[in-house]
């Protein structure tokens, strides 16, 4: 027996109907609207159209199947420098790979350097970063409710920028970086259905790319 | 009843299995296994590419897509833990990657791109055109929506995803997906009506 579905209902998933991705009860719930609706019928009709251009890939770009080599040489370039001794030397890999994933433009060589250069750096600073911190600084548990955003910060930015950026957003990381590099940052001072205050905040960080490579809500 | 019901009613059990075989080449990655990274790099090289290529619009940056998102299954291929579909986590991988390389341009807010219709291009305006050059124009309307919508669209019709898959790809609730696709369809609607009804644009 299938649940009745009024036609604006149907109409939000006409597309998904389109595309064949409903599962059979939505599917069928559709399908009776369908049978009264000229109008609904018609919009399938437009969006039949809209399947048929998306299919078509006529005078796009094609798919080069050799692009594989190049990621398996990356792969076995990642393996060798994890199965290294030195430590520096995966840290230096993980840095790469992993904290300049996201920095175009860089040439390969350079982003090495440096990322060699940040390693030993870390190294060497590795007893004081173990210290504790301020408390707007250091990680904490998840708040139920409350607003979360996911934030990738720009690898160019120091410890004193990141801390202003915390203040100034009243925030405090709670958890990260992610295998993509993402911290997760909750907002002190900001409620669930502020949505036009999330928002806004969402915009001033997104209008910050020396400091905020990627934001969105992620409560 | 749609002429597609057939290949509907199979296609759930069709992609299940591939979901499985999936799955199963991802905890081989895991182990090291390069030919079963291969043989999901077979099948996800290519649509994450078409994916790419339409979000970035530039095919060397499109493959750097591809290539970023592969070398991070084969790095992350440990920590998945099949509580999503293996099509969806990687396809989420491939929505971060590809909006991060289009972060540099300036990306349009759902706000302003809602505003007015997407123009038909005009040219040959009165003629009966063939199919082939209405498809062309309408795949001309889909390259100026946003981003956002973009995604929503690609994802439904050329990766085949449910609004609910691609709500955990988006990270966003199932009702803003609807929302993003109401809006693409509105934008396109002059065009859609025009081709549909089997006129001239």
């Amino acid at each position: 027996m299938t649940t009745p579905m009024n036609e604006n209902d149907a109409r939000d998933l006409l597309a998904w109907y389109a595309a064949g991705a409903l599962e059979p009860e939505e599917r069928a719930a559709v399908d009776a609207v369908l049978a009264e609706s000229a109008s609904l019928r018609e919009e399938l009709a437009q969006l039949r159209v809209m399947e048929e251009a998306v299919a078509d890939t006529a005078g796009e770009p094609q798919w080069n199947p050799a692009l594989i080599t190049q990621t398996l040489q990356r792969v076995e370039a990642y393996e060798a420098e994890k199965a290294a001794p030195s430590g520096a030397g995966r840290l230096a890999a993980w840095l790469r790979e992993n904290l300049f994933a996201g920095w175009d433009g860089v040439p390969t060589l350079a982003k090495a350097a440096v990322a060699a250069q940040f390693a030993l750096l870390l190294a060497v600073g590795g007893a004081w970063l173990a210290q504790p911190g301020p408390a707007d600084y250091g990680t904490a548990g998840l708040t139920p409710n409350a607003v979360r955003l996911k934030l990738q910060f720009q690898p160019t930015i120091d410890e004193a920028t990141l801390r202003k950026t915390l203040r100034e957003l009243d925030a405090k990381i709670v958890d990260g970086p992610s295998a993509l590099g993402l911290y997760t940052v909750q907002l002190n001072d900001v409620e669930r259905g502020q949505d036009e205050e999330i928002a806004r905040i969402l915009a001033e960080l997104l209008a910050r790319p020396d400091v905020v490579g990627f934001a969105e809500r992620g409560d | 009843m749609d002429d597609s019901d057939a290949r509907q009613a199979s296609a759930p059990q069709a992609a299940g299995q591939a979901s499985a075989q999936e799955a199963e080449w991802i905890r081989q990655i895991a182990d090291g296994d390069r030919r079963a990274f291969e043989k999901l790099y077979e099948v996800y090289g290519p649509r994450i590419f078409r994916f790419a290529i339409r979000m970035v619009k530039e095919e060397t940056k499109a493959e750097e897509v591809v290539n970023d998102v592969m070398f991070e299954v084969w790095k992350s291929a440990g920590r998945f833990e099949a509580r999503s579909k293996p099509s969806t986590w990687i396809l989420g991988i491939a929505r971060f990657r590809a909006l991060n390389a289009i972060r540099g341009k300036k990306i349009e807010t759902e706000e302003l791109d809602d505003l007015t219709p997407v123009a038909a291009p005009l040219e040959d305006a009165g003629d009966l055109m063939d199919r082939a050059s209405q498809i062309a124009q309408v795949k001309a309307a889909l390259d100026e929506l946003s981003p956002e919508h973009r995604e929503v669209v690609e994802l439904t019709f050329f990766q085949g995803c449910s609004y609910k898959e691609i709500a955990k790809i988006a990270g966003c609730p199932e009702g803003t997906v609807k929302t993003r696709m109401f809006h693409a369809k509105k934008r396109l609607q002059p065009i859609l009506s025009a081709v549909a009804a089997g006129g001239s644009l």
